[in-house]
């Protein structure tokens, strides 16, 4: 148990050593989300004019479509390197790979969300951080890093990878992402929804079945 | 010969039932001739959601087995159900606007439906951007249950969302109880035939050509 906690923070800590030094995840997260952010911005004549859930779905949909984005660049280095082929080797288990990965992402959606919802906060004069907010952002980053991680295995050698990634990943999030929007919205208008105990039961259930089933069904995506 | 005889008595069908809904069956008083669109829309989300679940199936089927049979089931019906799915979104969407006044709404059933076909879609697009071969096979296979594992939790969750979010619309029939009287219940079971009929050759032609295209490239 113990050398699995050691290897399972010596892959993950690999992961964010590559990552401090090439920055492609954080670039790509935060410049595309910033972009979509300010570009609602700029094209809405009074930004204090927006509805609190087109403001939250501004958010979330930003998170998601750079997100996707971010795991093709994510994969990218070790598809190229088939750096990943060589940790498959390895005689660990392929679950631990997995989390490694899982947890990489998780730690830089997180960072990178802090980003987007300072952006958001300036460019529409609200506060989007309260603790429900965070809460939610946990439980839907470890969703989407999930999903992300499984299915960024998978389309990393296909054609026409981001498409395909964000055909994949988005309509499997729906539930995460009604989820944060859900919360997000009601903290945008300063009240605390009404169903916040629901949707929290229903996102963490979403997470543990996915994670659950995707880490399962990685070991088999990887056979060959 | 029975390929003959399942022709004939599917454009028979086909033949009475677009009798049936053009000049038999009365219209509906509340919405006029639109309600026609009923005897289209329910039959092909009817079988669009016979080929999710089949498509879900064959894929664990496929997966505990490794016959390249229930892959191929699978591809094909998923092929023809995407198909049968645009129909049923696009007749739901002509039939929404004149009766509820919108186009579309936060539905539960409207948006599982609208999610599963672009899961579907995603299933049959990396079928096509992915190398051919048993991997491939292997990874949509999984993607299907995936989709099939997320469906109840995307209707649950849209539940939820409607609860906040109710229907934005009102038209002349949102209150009332849709009885269909007996000619429009025949009309409607001969069209779900006649459109299950259809379906199920074309997915069995689509059966044959995948499985010649496969053996092509095997």
């Amino acid at each position: 148990m113990r050398n699995w906690i050691e290897l399972l923070s010596t892959l993950t800590l690999k992961d964010i050593g590559l990552e401090i030094r090439t920055k492609e995840v954080f670039t790509t997260i935060i410049l595309f989300s910033i972009l979509v952010v300010s570009t609602f911005a700029i094209t809405s004549n009074n930004t204090l004019q927006i509805p609190e859930n087109v403001g939250a779905g501004i958010i979330w949909a930003s998170v998601i479509f750079s997100g996707s984005i971010a795991m093709i660049k994510f994969f990218a280095s070790e598809i190229e390197n088939e750096t990943l082929d060589a940790m498959l080797l390895m005689p660990v288990p392929r679950e631990l790979i997995f989390f490694s990965k899982l947890f990489s992402f998780f730690i830089f959606l997180s960072i990178s969300e802090m980003v987007i919802f300072a952006t958001f906060s300036v460019f529409y004069n609200v506060n989007v951080f309260s603790t429900d907010v965070l809460l939610t952002a946990v439980i839907f980053n470890f969703g989407f890093s999930s999903i992300g991680t499984f299915f960024g295995t998978i389309v990393a050698k296909a054609k026409s990878k981001e498409t395909l990634l964000a055909l994949l990943i988005v309509p499997i999030l729906i539930p995460l992402a009604m989820f944060a929007v859900e919360i997000t919205s009601a903290n945008l208008a300063g009240e605390q929804s009404e169903n916040i105990k629901t949707w929290i039961g229903l996102a963490i259930s979403f997470d543990i079945i996915f994670v659950v089933l995707l880490t399962f069904l990685f070991g088999k995506i990887v056979e060959e | 010969m029975i390929r003959q005889l399942y022709i004939v008595v599917s454009a028979i069908v086909f033949l009475v039932s677009l009798w049936m809904i053009f000049l038999w069956v009365p219209t509906e008083i509340n919405q006029g001739v639109v309600q026609r669109i009923l005897y289209v829309h329910v039959p092909f989300a009817w079988v669009s959601m016979v080929a999710i679940v089949a498509v879900a199936v064959y894929s664990v089927l496929f997966l505990a087995t490794k016959n390249p049979k229930w892959d191929n089931f699978a591809q094909s019906f998923a092929e023809v159900g995407v198909v049968a799915a645009i129909v049923m979104l696009v007749s739901g969407i002509v039939w929404a606007r004149p009766v509820w006044g919108v186009f579309w709404t936060g539905e539960a059933k409207l948006t599982t439906a609208l999610i599963l076909f672009f899961i579907y879609c995603a299933y049959l697009m990396f079928r096509s951007y992915f190398p051919a071969g048993a991997t491939r096979n292997r990874i949509a296979a999984i993607i299907a249950v995936i989709g099939a594992i997320d469906s109840p939790i995307i209707y649950y969750a849209a539940q939820i969302w409607q609860q906040n979010h109710p229907r934005a619309v009102v038209g002349p029939l949102s209150t009332q109880e849709s009885n269909l009287n007996p000619e429009m219940m025949i009309t409607l079971l001969m069209c779900v035939l006649s459109v299950t009929l259809v379906f199920a050759g074309t997915v069995w032609i689509q059966i044959q050509s995948n499985k010649y295209h496969g053996a092509a490239n095997a």
